[in-house]
Parts: C-alpha cells; structure tokens; sequence
C-alpha cells in the first residue's frame, strides 16, 4: 500500500507541468500554453460581419495534386470576378485547400498554390491585385471528411471570402 | 532466415541497381539481443523505498533499447538483489549458466536530498567490467529519468552507442479537437500538451541540444514558424515578415535554420539565423520546393520538388549549390529525414492513396523498403543513436504513433487513445 502510494506520488509529481530546474539543458520541461485565445478554430471566416456574404462566392475545385483551372472553375471565378465588380470595396480572400492525401507541408504548398492560380485569374479579369489575399490551409481545413474520392474531391479546393 | 528473404526479394524488385546486396545500418550485436541479468540494488539509508520502482524503469528502459533482452530473476542462482556492490570479483560461471551476456549491480542512496544510482556492469563471457563503475544522480521525483540514464549508459558501454530511452518525442495530436504540440517519453510515457493557442499547430523540430522546439502554427492568422523554449511559457516567431512559412528544421551544427517559406508567388528553401537575421535563399526554381532536412554534417539539405511534375525527393549541396534528384520511382516521394549517422534517408512513398516508408542511400540511391502495409505509414523520425523510426500509422483507422528498428524488428505502438498523432520529431540526447 505504502509503495503504491510512492508511485503514485512519484506519477502525480512527474506528470505535472513544468518541474523545472534541475541540471542540464534537457531536464527542464516545456510549459504548456494556457488556453488564453478563443481560438481560431473557425478560422474559415475570421472577420465575419461583412455586407457581402461570402455566399455569393462560388469556390472552384481541382484535380489531385494539380492547381490547373479547369473549365468549370473558370466559369465560377468568371462569376466571382462580376460579384467583385459589382461590390467595389469588397476586398476577398482567397483560400487554397488539399485532400488528406499527401505530405501535410507540400500541401500547404500546393494549397497556395491554387490560391494564387485563381488570384492570377481573376486579375486577368480586371479584378484590382491589391483587393485580393491569398492563404493555404493545406488538408488542415476540410470541408468533407472521409477516405474516398468523393470526399477528397470535396476538399481539394478555393474558398472566397469577404474581408 | 525466410523473412531476410523477403526483404531482398522486395528490395529487388523495388529495384536494387545493379547491386543485390541488402545492409541496413545495424551495429553491435549483429540483431541478436545481449542478455543482461539485473539485480535489484542495493539500498543506503532512505533509498529502501525507491529499489522496486528503480527496478522496473530500469528494465523496461533497457528493453527498449532494442539491444538488451532482460533475464528472469527467477532463473538466478545468485541473489536477486546486489549485496556487495565493491566486491572485486564475482562468480561469473553462474551468471554465465543461466545465459546472461551482461550482468547490471548497483546501489542507491540517498545524498543530501539528491537519489544517487552507483553501478557496475559485467560482460559475464569475459568475467570483466565493462567500464569503471560510476553513478548518475537526480532529485528523486525524477527516477525515471535517472534510471533511463542508467540504462541508456550500459546500453553504450555493450554496443558502442548510447540508447535513447532518456529521449523524448514531440508531436502532434487533435486530441483537445484542434491540432496542438505533445511531448512524450521515447516509450511513449508520459504524454503531456505542451502548446494551447486553439490553433492548428505541425511540425514540431528540436534545436540540436533540445532546448527549444520550432513548430508551424496558424496561432497569427497565417501560417509561420514559431520558436518555444524550455521553461518559456511564450513562442517567439522565428522571422517576422510578410510571408507565409510551412516549416522551419534546425541545423545540426551552426544555429542556422532551414526554411520553407512562401514568396514572390512560389514556395522554396531559405536559411537562417536563430535570431532570425541573415536571410538566405536556397532554392530559385519556379516549382515547389519544401521540407527541408539537414545532413548530420549540415553542408547537404534534402527536400521535395516538384519541378518535375511531381514531389521527388533531392539533395541540394549547401557549399556547391548543387541540385541532385534521387528518387526516380513511384510518382509521389515526401517527408525526407537523414539518419543521424547520414547513411540513410527516410521518406514516405505514395502508393495508391497510402504511404509506406522507405529508405535511400544519399550516395547510391539504393532504395530499401521498411514499413510496407495496406494502410498509410507517414513522418519519419530518426531516433538519435540511429536505430529506430518513430512514424504515423493509419493502421488502426485513426493516425497512432509507432517505432520500428532499421532491421524491422520490435515494430511497437507507442500512442493510443490519443486523437491522431501525426508529425513525431525525436529529440536528440537531453544532457
């Protein structure tokens, strides 16, 4: 019972935060973060309260691992670049999402990819640069969540948002 | 015997050059375990109450080693307990009988507060000490981590290399609903959350004497490296600028960090100081160039590129500038990470929707697999003496931590529970 009671006490003790101290560079540990911002977990819509809901926006998906436009997508940024003109000082931010296949940090790339390929898009249509952002959520950002290509279709994908 | 046969025959057919020959990088005993016999210690006065916990963190560290396998007590024809710790000799034919390579004795006491581990380790065959006795001490609410020691230290004295069961692990987990940075004992004990921000945290990196962690985090907005110190509860951002980073390694030697970063509408390679001045640009190609890992000696980064349509993995020479493509099989290569002795890369090949894991020689290209399986086995990690991989597993259906040797023994899962764990990076020695 005793010697339990050592256990248990030398768990508790190891298992709190930060014992720091002690010798060497390693022996110290981590402290970890207190929760302290809300969060950005609905990191999709930061801003909100925007005039233009970003419903009008329409997001443009691509094929597995390439950020070429096809047809369809260019007939939605086509549309997205009419809701800009039409609302001239809705600045929108453009972004850029994977599949769950893959490295997570090529696709943080990639993603950024098909952001800046819809941003270079949409200038050609007339749309001021210095209207537009860009950001890559990677896979980190589904909108779908499953193993199968009707998800990863989902997913692989531009969002538009007002800012 | 048959399942060598399998792994050549895989390795073959995967595409061994001309060469047929299958090594990987496995010292010391060969792949036979040494036997170690471990005596409960003795106890100076106080220490009585710490000899069994002592005792069980000492085996299983030395289990974990992968190098010893420890005997039963039951079969001793000697004492269970160390009696005499400076005895001159010791009846070496009974250790011998029962099948120990290795016999472990030693004391504890208890000194000024501190709990101080004394021992002695014998190769039985040759009835000789092997290296002079000595003792490891630590406040006693760390035994543990004192008994890794230990056992760490025999491990070197047997083998040649030092064992990593003092290490730790960082990694990541969705386990509070959000990605945050864990850390963990090498065994996987222990587990503990180290950022909290509500964001999406990645890629943890240790800083060569593992003091600091960077990491990836959308903690800002946007996606940047981050630096977080041991005994600081704030992360400091490495670069501050305008441009979204994916991910930062630091070097082995000169404090430089490698950068995946985003600018003039393209993603490459960039160097810099720890504090966070002497900008430089690796990489110029208008493809994407990513995940960075540093030769041990840092004058080689490794990476992904796609500039030929797809990820592949090169080699980019630090001092010539020079830019080598080394895979040219399967049509999506990522994750690179160099063994600590620079005789391997790691990396994760797709095939199909999954990822197994393979190794390449960096002068050859000889490619060699490691975990192959149905499902997707991702983010390889060295440990530091160079004998296992801890990787991500979809097994299970969720994303578990696991370790395997370099000769595929010992395959072990280390999370469980514990959300999807993804991204472990093995830190280096800790003292």
């Amino acid at each position: 019972m005793f010697k339990r009671l050592i256990a248990v006490t030398f768990l508790a003790v190891t298992l709190s935060c930060a014992t720091g101290g002690g010798s060497g560079s390693g022996s110290g540990d981590f402290k970890p973060e207190a929760r302290s911002d809300p969060g950005l977990g609905d990191y999709g819509s930061r801003s909100g309260g925007a005039e233009v809901s970003s419903k009008r926006f329409r997001s443009i998906y691509f094929e597995f691992d390439d950020s070429a436009l096809e047809r369809q997508a260019k007939k939605e940024l086509k549309h997205n670049a009419q809701v800009l003109r039409e609302r001239s000082k809705v600045r929108v931010e453009i972004q850029g999402n994977c599949d769950e296949r893959g490295s997570g940090e090529y696709n943080l790339a990639l993603g950024m990819r098909r952001a800046e390929a819809a941003k270079r898009y949409l200038v050609d249509l007339g749309v001021r640069s210095s209207r537009i952002d860009v950001i890559s959520f990677g896979e980190e950002n589904p909108v779908v969540r499953g193993r199968s290509e009707a998800a990863w279709a989902k997913n692989r994908r531009d969002d538009f948002l007002v800012r | 015997m048959k399942r060598l046969v399998w792994w050549v025959a895989l390795g073959m057919a995967f595409g061994a050059q001309a060469e047929d020959r299958f090594h990987v990088d496995v010292q010391g005993s060969g792949g036979r375990d040494y036997q170690v016999a471990v005596q409960r210690f003795d106890a100076g006065e106080g220490a009585a109450e710490f000899v069994e916990l002592f005792y069980g963190e000492l085996t299983a560290a030395l289990e974990f080693s992968s190098v010893f396998k420890v005997v039963d007590p039951e079969a001793f024809l000697e004492p269970i307990k160390t009696l005499d710790l400076d005895a001159s000799i010791i009846p070496c034919d009974n250790w011998h009988a029962i099948g120990a390579d290795a016999l472990l004795e030693g004391r504890l006491e208890l000194v000024r507060g501190r709990l101080r581990a004394r021992f002695r380790v014998w190769d039985v065959l040759r009835c000789q000490r092997q290296g002079s006795g000595r003792y490891f001490d630590d406040i006693p609410e760390r035994l543990p981590l004192l008994a890794r020691r230990v056992a760490d230290e025999i491990v070197e004295r047997f083998s040649g290399r030092r064992g990593v069961a003092g290490t730790q692990i960082a990694f990541v987990s969705d386990l509070s609903g959000n990605k945050e940075l864990y850390l963990m004992e090498a065994d996987g004990s222990n587990r503990r959350r180290v950022t909290g921000n509500g964001s999406v945290n990645l890629f943890p990196a240790w800083s060569p004497d593992g003091s600091k962690l960077l990491y990836t985090s959308l903690r800002s907005g946007a996606f940047d490296v981050w630096t977080l110190s041991r005994g600081k509860g704030d992360s400091e951002q490495v670069l501050r600028n305008a441009h979204h980073k994916y991910r930062g390694v630091w070097a082995p030697h000169n404090g430089k960090i490698a950068l995946t970063m985003h600018q003039d509408e393209n993603t490459d390679l960039f160097s810099v100081n720890s504090n966070g001045r002497g900008l430089q640009r690796l990489t110029t190609s208008r493809f994407i160039e990513s995940s960075p890992t540093w030769s041990p000696d840092g004058r080689r980064i490794a990476f992904v590129s796609d500039r030929t349509g797809s990820p592949q993995i090169y080699v980019k020479d630090l001092e010539s500038g020079e830019e080598r493509r080394l895979t040219y099989r399967g049509s999506y290569n990522a994750s690179p990470a160099w063994s600590p002795s620079g005789g391997w890369i790691a990396f994760a090949a797709q095939t199909g929707s999954n990822f197994d894991l393979y190794l390449i020689d960096p002068e050859t290209g000889y490619t060699t697999p490691i975990v192959v399986h149905p499902r997707s086995d991702e983010d390889p990690t060295w440990s530091p003496d160079g004998r296992k991989i801890a990787f991500s597993s979809s097994r299970r259906g969720r994303k578990e931590l696991y370790q395997i040797d370099l000769d595929g023994r010992n395959l072990r899962r280390v999370t469980g529970d514990f959300g999807n764990c993804t991204n472990p990076a093995w830190s280096p020695w800790l003292d």
